[in-house]
């Protein structure tokens, strides 16, 4: 058992010689990482803070005006442009000089005097229907807000109120770079460590070294110990540098046990390796590794919670990714990081991390030896 | 050197490209399998919208317009509402995670009501849109209930300012209209960059470069025939993708099919540059495939203005997305499925592609040396 020991020992440090010796593998492994995390903390964001919008008002009525101004004082709306006719409109949002056009039309004010309907149109430029959703909603509420200051001042008969007091848990001013980032520390690692673990194994097959590590006295389950560890190490760093610009960076609270969240990304990337090993065991070349890594990662990521809510997808993708780690890291970083949830309420996370890992290193394990004999 | 093509050399280093590259069984994989993949995904499996989202409804006394609210909210596809007999029993649910929302209406009078809403925010985009469809339910929920319990409802508008909004280009706003076309890009990204960026430096790993250069073929004539199979393993993806928008999502081209290929095209012709240079520069697979998988992926979805509002980015990062090729052509394709051809943006997007080509196409070849420091 020492002995096993021991050759595990040299041949983990002849792994991490091979992936840190180049100065520029050094370099790939944590740079990106860093300009990735600042980069998306900033851009990822799904608070709508600035609307670029268009007036067409052909009434130009006092009313009409009155709305209007309510649009300049909105921190969120940013007048670029007035038009003098509907023509006007197409041309506007088509080249994006506008994301929505507010439109009053000629006798806007009179209709409000006859206690008619006076309709106030937005277009929206929909080729993202997200931010045109968004936007809309922003829109209509200034307008629903301005008539209702206006009926205020004439309807006496107010009988009802109601009040809805939203309150947002765990991140009081509900901000996306929060969820963002909390989730990053998880998949930005993912994608590297599992390359590494299926490039470094592919490596050796292709310059043809891999035969000399099968015939040195260590057993297949010693080799792959040995290729699994510095993929691991490699993860916990770069998500430790996700973590810390998390923290201090953008000074996002950590609400859990910081050795709770290490174990838990530990077992991540532990599952993660085992996944790229699995990949390995059928590839002969490094180009291979990677095709294959791609086509698995991509639908790791994207099927993960991380883009689009597990819950709104369709059953049978419901089913499938209880079998993707990356559903379970996001949720453990999610509930660990922000929530705050102790080790015992956070389990239900950990413990599918965790059988993955063991059944994707046998599976990988089962693999070689099925290739080698 | 560059630029001469001697076409019975060229002939047969081309034939020994596609030899090379179809030889792999992987990379079939990456040219037919992958674009299935995500088109599936983004087609099929995600949906930005909430559903089926548990939402904890407190009932501490009998009350009909708690009823009224809960049937509202059971009424909508969003959430699947859940009976709670204490506001403390549901927190406790909520903190364990068992529940993604809380709704408790508490009567102050007879027509006054305060509306508790709790949301989750460690996503915070779920939170969000939660919030906006419980307010809505509940805004239902309890209008109905005053006109249950024998009261006048809220006094009927007749007349009065509406806002009529209007989601232009894609007015059902249905999520597959911009997801498909993101694949595309994101396909022709990957495809592009990931087997180019492997191939020269395997020539480098393998010694076969060595015998590359002493032949007569020109730098140029290496770079043509780098990049050619690629480009129609590129094409092969890109044929998938439009099929798939005509016969499968119904998603529009109203733009001209000329330039849909023309810009895509481009692009791949950018990203094989792209791939080819680092696979030059760095000589080393490991190194290429890491770079090629750091730098194409996450960033396409994250910085081009695909997923998120660049507008409300800071302006640091704006200037950052000008230097990703796929912003530029992310407007193009988006604009040419949605809108038309809108000639100002068309010029803009080419041009600024066309910059790219030309500079990466200028470095790849200059990159490929014919001496082996």
């Amino acid at each position: 058992m020492k002995e096993f020991f021991l050759s595990l020992k040299a041949l983990i440090r002849k792994e991490i010689l091979m992936v840190l010796k180049d100065k520029r593998s050094r370099i790939i492994l944590v740079v990106p990482v860093l300009l990735q995390t600042i980069l998306f903390g900033y851009v990822a964001n799904f608070d709508l803070d600035q609307v670029d919008y268009a007036v067409l008002d052909e009434d130009h009525s006092k009313t009409s005006i009155d709305l209007l101004q309510k649009f300049r004082g909105s921190r969120i709306f940013n007048l670029t442009a007035t038009l003098r006719n509907v023509k006007e409109i197409a041309p506007l949002l088509e080249n994006k000089k506008a994301t929505v056009v507010i439109h009053i039309g000629p006798d806007f004010e009179r209709k409000l005097n006859l206690g008619e309907e006076a309709p106030v149109q937005v277009l929206a430029d929909g080729r993202n229907s997200n931010i045109a959703g968004a936007a809309t909603s922003y829109a209509e509420n200034i307008i629903q807000s301005f008539a209702q200051e206006l009926t205020e001042g004439v309807d006496t008969d107010d009988t009802f109120s109601s009040n809805a007091i939203p309150r947002v848990w765990y991140n009081p001013n509900l901000e996306t770079r929060w969820s963002i980032l909390s989730s990053l520390t998880f998949l930005l690692s993912m994608m590297q460590t599992l390359v590494i673990s299926a490039q470094s194994v592919a490596r050796e097959k292709e310059s043809g070294s891999f035969d000399q590590l099968l015939v040195t006295p260590l057993s297949s389950v010693a080799v792959l110990l040995g290729k699994a560890v510095p993929a691991v190490l490699v993860g916990l760093v770069q998500s430790s540098i996700v973590l810390v610009i998390a923290l201090l960076w953008f000074g996002i609270p950590f609400a859990g046990s910081i050795l709770w969240f290490y174990l838990g990304l530990a077992m991540f990337d532990i599952s993660v390796v085992g996944i790229g090993l699995w990949i390995s065991a059928f590839c002969a070349n490094m180009q291979q590794a990677m095709l294959y890594c791609f086509s698995v990662v991509l639908p790791m990521c994207l099927l993960s919670g991380f883009v689009t809510p597990v819950e709104s997808m369709p059953l049978i993708f419901q089913k499938l990714v209880l079998f993707n780690p990356a559903l379970y890291g996001i949720k453990f970083s999610r509930i660990v990081f922000l929530q705050g949830l102790t080790p015992a309420e956070s389990f239900q996370c950990f413990w599918p991390m965790a059988v993955m890992g063991v059944v994707f290193f046998i599976l990988a394990v089962i693999f070689f030896r099925a290739k080698l004999s | 050197m560059a630029g001469q093509i001697n076409f019975v050399r060229f002939r047969s280093v081309i034939k020994k490209e596609f030899r090379q590259t179809f030889r792999d069984r992987s990379t079939l994989v990456i040219g037919i399998l992958l674009p299935i993949i995500l088109l599936v995904l983004f087609g099929y499996g995600m949906s930005f919208d909430i559903k089926h989202q548990s939402v904890l409804v407190v009932k501490e006394k009998p009350s009909p317009v708690t009823d009224e609210v809960f049937m509202a909210m059971k009424l909508t596809p969003y959430f699947t509402p859940r009976w709670s007999s204490s506001w403390q029993e549901a927190q406790k649910e909520f903190v364990a995670g068992k529940a993604d929302g809380i709704v408790r209406v508490e009567q102050l009078g007879t027509l006054s009501n305060n509306v508790q809403i709790i949301v989750n925010g460690s996503d915070a985009n779920t939170a969000r849109l939660m919030e906006m469809y419980i307010r809505g339910a509940v805004l239902k929920g309890l209008s109905k209930g005053i006109t249950v319990e024998g009261f006048k409802a809220e006094p009927a508008s007749t007349g009065g300012i509406t806002a009529i909004s209007r989601i232009w280009f894609n007015p059902a706003t249905e999520s597959t209209y911009f997801m498909i076309p993101g694949v595309i890009v994101i396909i022709l990204s990957i495809v592009g960059s990931m087997l180019t960026a492997m191939v020269i430096a395997r020539e480098w790993e393998r010694g076969t470069y060595e015998t590359l250069i002493s032949t007569e073929v020109s730098r140029f004539e290496i770079m043509i025939s780098k990049v050619i199979p690629t480009f129609c393993l590129g094409i092969i993806g890109l044929t998938i993708c439009l099929l798939a928008c005509y016969f499968v999502f119904d998603v529009p081209i109203r733009g001209s099919l000329f330039w849909v290929l023309a810009s895509s095209c481009l692009y791949l012709f950018i990203s094989l540059c792209l791939g080819l240079t680092v696979s030059a520069l760095t000589k080393s697979q490991f190194l290429s495939s890491q770079i090629v998988l750091v730098f194409t992926f996450l960033p396409t979805l994250i910085i081009t203005d695909y997923m998120f509002d660049l507008k409300s980015a800071p302006l640091w990062a704006k200037v950052v997305s000008v230097f990703f090729p796929a912003t530029w052509y992310v407007e193009m394709l988006a604009s040419l499925f949605l809108v038309g051809n809108v000639r100002d943006l068309m010029i803009k997007d080419f041009a600024a592609m066309s910059i790219f080509a030309v500079i990466l196409a200028f470095t790849a070849t200059k990159y490929i040396k014919k001496t082996l420091e």
